[in-house]
């Protein structure tokens, strides 16, 4: 195996599209599409918080020792 | 390539109290033991698993993370497919703590970089490139790289070594300090020159320790797949990093990650000034010039036609433009949206002050934490999961096939295949990235060549290790969970005979675990009254520069290896506390606060005793040893500022802790005695008798020094009775075997003055532990 098989496992993973913008459409599209992205975000927001956040940062620290 | 995701951890109680970690995540460790097809690491911790992953715990930084890492994966697809199965393997095997555990109600993982309860603690992603170029070689090539790929593989945060609200694409480069150095945990570098190839034929593994644990798909799959691609222009010999040399990397980080809009210009080696968005413009020319070259990989064009559509995105308007793709623009909607929905717009917000904005500040840090939360609560999840992002990738899929099973090619392939078939089979074999090794010493099956394609058995090399040797960690874990077990029952003789024993195997322990024994050690010996304490933290420290978890360690020793606490621990208090704001110290870990506190309290300072360690108990909601010692001292405070009811409250507490958790050595050297102490004045036989079965329990687990505190404390009771004096020949008879009592100026002044020490009543407690000296 070469240099340049070495990195090819033989299956065509990605028949994909580029990451291409998605800001297109007018602009009702675009406020639509803001609107629901801020109304997941706050459903998704509201689900997890802890509604005390500092004492939920305090049980999140990472540290250790005696 | 290969990625390595540190998760951080936190597990609930039912009642909301947060649980210990470390024992936590021994259960989780123990489950995936049992559930998962797997092998033992040979030479370093944890398992490898089927799919050819390895799951383990870092030790760095005590508590420690775990962490998966993938297989090694032919693809930037693979690489982001092993990292999203890897996490619904850990997500199945909390699902199934849960089930087992009753006491728990959540056990949490998080991809969040940075902690925010100020303990300057960073964690991230680790990336591993296959490369035939020699590390030191590669650092010109790649800096300017690693530096400006921020714009699309930043994770989003805030800098966690300030006050304020200060958002980054990368909140880690906070805590980046050096563009090059071999170090992963202090002075953390850019590039690390680490070169441990854990591969034969002359590759090497290029090792990135400055990215972080992502959720988008496409921000993970352009951090592998543009890397990867440099790597193979400077494998090319073409120089890539040549004509952006940046003057300082660092600083460039630095400015980069500050900029949302992505237009921040820093300054060139060559001259002139550049922004990160030329910077990847120009290795992505580079590597459009050269994608059918032999050196690239077949996927080359892809990875072009991707990273060119996100610069260009980003260019077009960032941070809206990548808004509901890249990690850290999604996370900069929220914030931004969130502190508007607080009444203050972001310039606002970043300039803080006030309530209004310290409680913003810790809404912030929640939502970052809780974005990267596994599972289908966690905020990108449900964002994902409301079909309002664009981040998934075409190709990345097929998770539930990865978890179970490695990828299709090379050495990772058989690995995972060689697991599968030996997982819980005599005779047991053990697994590292470059082999597998049958327990017996009969042969070894040889994956040094990362693209192996047969399963090559080989007659072991050296003669048969004993399955003992071979599994060294294993053994020395669980050796060392033993001392600690017996430490915490007070059993400080049996943790010393377990020390030595092991200590007689030392040559065949990994280097970190030599420091977690030496540690343990240095608790054992000045518990058990010798003064070794601090020599043996010496071996294993550099005493010019103490971490504050270091410093704590040396607090200890320098508290219980006699009656009071040694006036040296003020120096190691100080050296912590220079510099320090107020807000600073509330962030200070509870073990140094604690003993903080009992210094305090043996000074006569009452008042700020009672403020640190009522801090320190506050401070967090686990039923860890250190916080029921605390608990405890701080009993002693609010009894000697009269305040019983309290005092009694949190004696109480802590003796229930410490009874159902066998914190033995804590609960008869420190609470009973001052639960003894309390009832003094009140009910002395109630003192009288808990002090009898704290001997009793102090002399059957042979805890002189402790057996010495409760006689001495006893006595003292006495004299503020109606009872007899008591003699001091059963002190007597042990100090000889306390070497520590030799030059304790406590016990010698008492010995000196024994009659009217014991004898006089007039005396009063001035926070002390034996009053009236």
């Amino acid at each position: 195996m070469n240099e340049r098989e070495r990195t090819n496992d033989g299956s065509n993973p990605g028949g994909a599209d580029p990451s291409l913008p998605v800001g297109g459409g007018n602009l009702n599209q675009l406020r639509q599409r803001a609107q629901a992205f801020y109304a997941a975000a706050d459903a998704a927001i509201d689900n997890v918080m802890s509604g005390d956040s500092t004492k939920f940062n305090e049980s999140a620290r990472q540290q250790g020792g005696e | 390539m290969g990625v390595e995701t540190e998760y951080a951890f936190v597990a609930f109680h039912r009642d909301g109290s947060v649980a210990e970690a470390r024992p936590v995540m021994t259960q989780i460790e123990r489950l995936a033991e049992k559930r998962l097809p797997h092998l033992r690491a040979r030479a370093q911790r944890g398992i490898f698993l089927g799919n050819g992953s390895r799951f383990y715990r870092d030790f760095s930084n005590g508590d420690a993370h775990q962490e998966m890492t993938t297989p090694e994966c032919p693809n930037p697809w693979d690489a982001v497919r092993y990292i999203v199965a890897n996490e619904l393997i850990l997500l199945g095997l909390t699902g199934e703590l849960l089930r087992e555990d009753a006491r728990l109600r959540e056990a949490l993982y998080f991809k969040h970089n940075v902690d925010y309860s100020g303990t300057h603690t960073s964690w991230g992603t680790h990336e591993s490139y296959l490369t035939r170029t020699p590390i030191p070689a590669l650092p010109e090539h790649l800096l300017p790289h690693l530096a400006s790929r921020i714009i699309f593989t930043g994770a989003g945060g805030f800098n966690a070594l300030t006050s304020g609200i200060e958002f980054m694409l990368s909140p880690r480069v906070a805590h980046l300090t050096q563009s090059i150095s071999v170090g992963t945990e202090h002075d953390r570098p850019l590039f690390n020159t680490r070169d441990e190839p854990l591969a034969g034929e002359g590759f090497r593994r290029l090792h990135v320790i400055c990215g972080e644990s992502l959720s988008s798909h496409t921000s993970m799959w352009l951090r592998s797949a543009t890397t990867a691609l440099v790597v193979a222009l400077t494998d090319g010999g073409l120089k890539p990093g040549k004509k952006v040399t940046l003057v300082e990397p660092v600083d460039a980080m630095q400015s980069f990650t500050r900029d949302p809009f992505c237009r921040a210009r820093v300054p060139l080696l060559r001259g002139g000034m550049i922004s990160a968005i030329e910077i990847q413009r120009h290795y992505l020319q580079l590597a459009e010039a050269h994608l059918h070259a032999d050196f690239m990989p077949p996927w080359a064009p892809q990875v072009c036609q991707h990273w060119r559509a996100i610069l260009d995105r980003l260019a077009q308007g960032a941070p809206e433009s990548v808004a509901t793709t890249l990690d850290w623009a999604i996370k900069y909607s929220l914030f931004t949206d969130r502190a508007a929905r607080r009444g203050l717009n972001w310039e606002e917000a970043q300039r803080g002050g006030g309530a209004q904005y310290e409680k913003l500040r810790q809404e912030l840090f929640e939502i970052d934490v809780r974005f990267g939360q596994l599972g289908e609560r966690g905020i990108f999840a449900g964002l994902d999961r409301a079909g309002v992002l664009q981040h998934q990738f075409p190709g990345v899929d097929n998770f539930p096939h990865a978890m179970a099973n490695p990828p299709n090619l090379g050495r990772a392939r058989i690995r995972g295949e060689v697991i599968k078939k030996y997982s819980g089979r005599e005779p047991k074999h053990y697994c590292d990235w470059d082999g597998v090794w049958d327990a017996s010493g009969s042969r070894w099956l040889d994956l040094s060549r990362p693209f192996a394609t047969t399963e090559e058995w080989k007659t072991a090399p050296t003669p048969a290790a004993a399955p003992e040797d071979t599994g060294a960690e294993l053994l020395f874990d669980r050796r060392l969970s033993r001392v600690e077990s017996l430490y915490e029952q007070g059993l400080f003789e049996d943790a010393s005979q377990e020390i030595r024993n092991v200590e007689s195997r030392l040559a065949l322990m990994p280097a970190f675990q030599r420091i977690r024994l030496a540690r343990m050690k240095a608790w054992v010996q000045a518990r058990r009254g010798h003064l070794d304490g601090v020599e043996i933290l010496n071996h294993i420290s550099d005493t010019q520069n103490l971490n504050t978890g270091q410093v704590t360690d040396y607090l200890l020793v320098l508290r219980f290896a006699g009656l009071a606490p040694r006036a040296e621990m003020e120096a190691h208090i100080q050296s912590v506390l220079n510099g320090r704001t107020d807000r600073d110290l509330a962030d200070l870990p509870v073990g140094f606060r604690e003993h903080w506190g009992a210094y305090l309290l043996a000074q006569g300072r009452l008042n700020e005793a009672e403020t640190i360690l009522e801090t320190a108990v506050n401070a967090r909601g686990d039923e860890s040893r250190v916080l029921n010692r605390c608990r405890a001292t701080l009993a002693n405070a609010k009894r000697l500022l009269g305040k019983t009811d309290e005092a009694r409250a949190l004696l109480e507490e802590a003796r229930a802790h410490q009874r159902e958790n066998r914190y033995l050595g804590d609960l008869t050297d420190f609470t009973n005695a001052n639960l003894a102490k309390l009832f003094s004045p009140t009910d002395p036989s109630a003192a009288i008798i808990l002090l009898s079965e704290t001997k009793l329990t102090q002399s059957r687990a042979h805890n002189r020094l402790g057996l010495i505190r409760t006689l001495l404390l006893e006595a003292r009771l006495a004299a503020s009775s109606t009872a007899a004096p008591h003699g001091n020949d059963a002190i007597l008879a042990l100090a000889p075997e306390v070497p520590a009592l030799a030059t304790c100026k406590l016990f010698q002044k008492i010995l000196a003055r024994w009659e009217s020490w014991s004898r006089d009543r007039s005396v009063l407690e001035n926070g002390d532990v034996f009053w009236g000296l």
